[in-house]
């Protein structure tokens, strides 16, 4: 194991050599710092782990075996290291753009509740497009491919593609605005209310109906099983007495078959008078077709305030916002301006784990033995930046709080299952960009807590009627993209989750097996 | 750093610790507790072999309620041409716009209140396969679900995998249907041979499994692989209507309503996804408990060709996939055992569903 040119500077402590920028604070100007914490940086290092070993034990199966692995070859270098085979140091952050630890307070980040202070980790942060994580982030995704391979050198392809998908998006808009045109928006949204406050009823109707058959049920079964077996039919179909039936058990089993079978009905004809309300017709078209309809609208131009709405939000506002941020990435490029390297990091793992073979057809396999397997396993990740992500916590009667943003990019993130091979044989994922978004100060504190079990628990508070519009107009959407996928050489393409929010979320971890 | 600093610093940390004790109410455990506990863990390992594949699954032992809203969900937005199996010009295999998990009851007044959707147990999965050089290499890697029940939502523009609902019904859901898409009446509908038949089948309760296939002709295999990027679901062609009813009228349903390029007894049987806004993951009877009413076996999942995944709903079997993404929504257990991921009434199938809320106040999606 080595390591090389580890630097660490504290640069309201400490003066660096290598840290020109830096310069000697004055007792005024020392008197003015207050709380402002320390920011740190990691410059001209890397790690090797070489030929050293490390093993991880304490992990089992669902059956209780162990399982065993065994960590090698892991590694942390400066970009273009070929995954660690070359030793480019690394630098993590600048004296100019330093990770920072510090408490801060409500008035210098508005999502938290007043007179909140919070310790906040924050990662370097960039103004520059090309560093500024969201930007880069944004641009890569549209972009469809890793700038400065092959086919790849023109920065305006992503432009081009938004356009593309924002056309689609506005001849939707302008469609829903002719359908709508003699009607108005505000008039079609009363209609909708009207018919949902009687859909509302109706879906009582429906539960409440439900709610008897299942009642009617419970009492059938219960009957069934108190019946004679001699000629005894299946459940919910009734004994044929031809005239009369002596045994009690029978009568009261066939009376509640016909229970069951009239609750049945009733329910069905719930069913269908909650159906035709969506039915319900106005301007020549259903309320179902009506409540797309709106409901598309609202996610292509945010809530319509007038009879003829413009794209005041929604998707189309955001994506042409989104186009400002293309458009200063491309113009950097084509500036030549280029990113600050990232990182690259990877590891090498050896699983040792029991495995069970099973054999035979698809539908009908047979379990073979399990036997003790050993895997090979590898990650590697290429130009690695974590610039403009923050963590904030805090505490309260509730428990640990927080937020946090994480913004991670990378050129390259490969899987691999084999030691002597190459990417056609491993899982190549190209412009990986999560921009991870949980929790707000004042909205949705992240909460972490530890039950009485030992158990973890995650919360996300709810949207609340009481805060529904400032909730979604101010807690921050997540995205996920990868903008190529190769699976041991085989193209399966882009995947993204775009604009993702967690309304509510409660989570709790489980021992396993349960 | 000044005492004010370190007192804020030390604050949070020390208000955590506090509410930690207040809330946990932790006692010592006693020996014999001690050594009645073993092998438990919060992350678990398995592996297994199938077919020539290798496998390894990190389980996760998690409850989670969620509701989450999502502008775009894509995966799998490549090139098929020259693949087999295409059954649309949509340009990914799962793409699906607002999508939503939960939704929320009385969204438009003070009364809303979230439901959510419920998952327990969410596992990643990865699969490999040596080839024909002797090269270990990966093949395919899924997330999925032990469990999973409540509302799924979205506009499905394309789905690839399976998705195998319930729908049920009397069959003079039909008749009513048939008569108002062909203009006829009480009286006119016994001079057709079509509403006549549904007429006969009165009450008799009929159902059919409805599955991923292609418009116009209903087909859910194309070139001999099952359709991708599907844009319908339906009654798939050669299949029809069952009743578990008997009598004459009872017997005749399977024959008279067969299904054929999307139609049986004159009625539509293929329908697009995107009229299906809302489905209810799970059994709708037992939707407040998921050891019950959940759903098993659904994932979501990439691989490079035809891997073959672990049925965890169905011991001993196997789901065939095919090269891209996937979405597994399958039923579950055979006869009267059968589990569907959703269930419609016949109605609903016919007319498709409307979308749950899954946002507060009057913008039912999107938020």
């Amino acid at each position: 194991m080595r390591s090389s040119g580890l630097l660490l500077g504290l640069p309201l402590l400490l003066s660096s050599a290598w840290a020109a920028a830096m310069q000697a604070l004055d007792d005024i100007e020392l008197d003015a710092v207050n709380g402002a914490g320390v920011g740190f940086f990691l410059d001209g290092f890397l790690y090797d782990q070489d030929s050293a070993m490390a093993r991880i034990e304490g992990f089992k199966d669902s059956s209780g075996n162990p399982v065993t692995i065994q960590l090698e070859d892991s590694y942390i270098k400066g970009q273009g290291s070929q995954r660690g085979t070359l030793d480019p140091l690394a630098n993590i952050g600048t004296p100019l753009h330093p990770f920072r630890l510090g408490v801060r307070n409500a008035s210098e980040i508005p999502s938290l509740p007043a007179g909140t202070e919070v310790l906040q980790l924050a990662t370097p942060t960039w103004t520059d497009p090309l560093n500024d994580t969201h930007h880069y982030g944004l641009w890569a995704y549209y972009q469809g491919c890793l700038y400065g391979e092959a086919g790849c050198t023109n920065p305006d392809l992503a432009v081009g593609r938004l356009n593309s998908n924002l056309s689609a998006l506005t001849s939707r808009q302008t469609a829903l605005l002719q359908r709508y045109a003699s009607v108005g928006f505000l008039t079609l949204k009363q209609g909708i209310d009207t018919d949902m406050a009687q859909l509302q009823t109706r879906q009582q109707a429906v539960d409440a109906a439900t709610a008897q058959v299942q009642q009617a049920r419970s009492v059938m079964e219960a009957r069934y099983a108190a019946a004679p077996n001699n000629n005894k039919p299946p459940l919910g179909q009734k004994y044929d007495c031809f005239i009369i039936c002596t045994n009690s058990n029978i009568r009261a089993y066939n009376d509640a078959v016909d229970d069951w079978t009239a609750k049945n009905e009733a329910l069905m004809n719930a069913q269908i008078a909650l159906s035709q309300v969506w039915q319900t017709q106005r301007h020549g078209y259903s309320l179902s077709q009506r409540s797309q309809d709106y409901t598309e609208f609202a996610s292509l131009c945010g809530e319509p305030t007038s009879q003829q709405p413009t794209c005041s939000g929604g998707r189309i506002a955001k994506m042409e916002g989104d186009r400002a941020s293309l458009v200063l990435v491309s113009t950097s490029l084509k500036d030549g301006k280029t990113r600050v390297p990232g990182i690259d990091l990877g590891f090498g793992a050896e699983f040792s784990v029991p495995s069970t073979a099973w054999s035979g057809s698809a539908s009908n396999a047979t379990r073979g033995a399990t036997t003790t397997r050993a895997d090979f396993f590898s990650l590697n990740i290429e130009g690695f930046t974590l610039h403009g992500s923050y963590v904030n916590l805090w505490g309260n009667a509730a428990g640990m709080l927080g937020e946090l943003s994480m913004q991670l990019y990378a050129d390259k993130l490969i899987l691999g299952a084999c030691r002597t091979c190459t990417d056609a044989n491993r899982f190549v994922a190209k412009n990986v960009y999560l921009d991870l978004n949980l929790g707000h100060g004042t909205l949705q504190p992240l909460s972490f807590s530890m039950l009485s079990d030992g158990e973890l628990r995650f919360r996300l508070p709810g949207v609340t009627w009481a805060n529904y519009q400032q909730f979604y107009a101010q807690v921050p959407k997540s995205n996920i993209s990868i903008v190529n996928l190769s699976l041991s050489n085989v193209n399966l393409g882009a995947q993204a989750i775009r604009g993702l929010r967690v309304d509510y979320l409660d989570m709790r971890t489980v021992n396993l097996p349960r | 750093m000044s005492k004010s600093l370190l007192a804020r610093l030390a604050a949070p940390c020390l208000s955590s610790l506090l509410a930690l004790n207040a809330q946990a109410a932790l006692t010592e455990m006693t020996d014999k507790e001690l050594s009645d506990i073993t092998g438990q863990a919060l992350l678990t390992l398995d592996g297994l072999t199938y077919g020539g594949f290798q496998y390894t699954r990190l389980n996760f032992g998690a409850e989670i309620d969620v509701l989450l809203n999502m502008d775009e969900l894509r995966m799998g937005e490549f090139d098929r041409s020259g693949l087999p199996g295409l059954a649309s010009n949509q340009p990914a295999d799962i793409l699906i716009n607002n999508f939503a998990l939960g939704r929320v009851r009385n969204n438009n007044n003070a009364n809303a209140t979230i439901e959510p959707f419920k998952i327990q147990d969410p596992y990643i999965e990865f699969a490999f396969k040596v080839n024909s050089q002797g090269v270990r290499e990966i093949a395919g890697v899924r997330l999925g679900f032990g469990k999973a029940m409540g509302y799924l939502s979205g506009d499905i523009l394309s789905l690839t995998g399976k998705m195998q609902g319930k729908i049920y019904g009397p069959a003079s859901l039909g008749k009513d249907y048939y008569m108002q898409q062909n203009g006829l009446n009480d009286f006119t509908c016994t001079f057709n041979i079509n509403c006549l038949a549904l007429s006969l089948a009165g009450d008799t309760e009929v159902y059919a499994t409805v599955e991923l296939l292609q418009q116009g002709t209903g087909n859910k295999i194309l070139n001999g692989v099952p359709v991708n990027r599907a844009t319908h679901i339906g009654i798939p062609a050669g299949e029809s209507l069952q009743t578990d009813a008997t009598g004459l009228i009872a017997s005749l349903i399977p024959t008279l309503t067969m299904a054929s390029n999307c139609s049986a007894l004159g009625l539509t049987t293929c329908f697009p996804l995107t009229n299906y806004k809302s489905i209810f993951v799970g059994d709708p009877s037992n939707q407040n408990n998921i050891n019950l009413g959940g759903a098993q076996g659904i994932f979501f999942s990439l691989q490079n060709q035809n891997v073959p995944w672990q049925d965890l709903a169905n011991i001993g079997q196997f789901v065939e996939t095919q090269r891209g993404a996937f979405a597994n929504f399958a039923k579950t257990g055979s006869g009267a055992n059968t589990a569907y991921p959703f269930v419609l009434t016949l109605f609903d199938a016919l007319r498709g569903t409307a979308r749950e809320p899954t946002c507060m106040g009057s913008q039912a999606a999107g938020c």
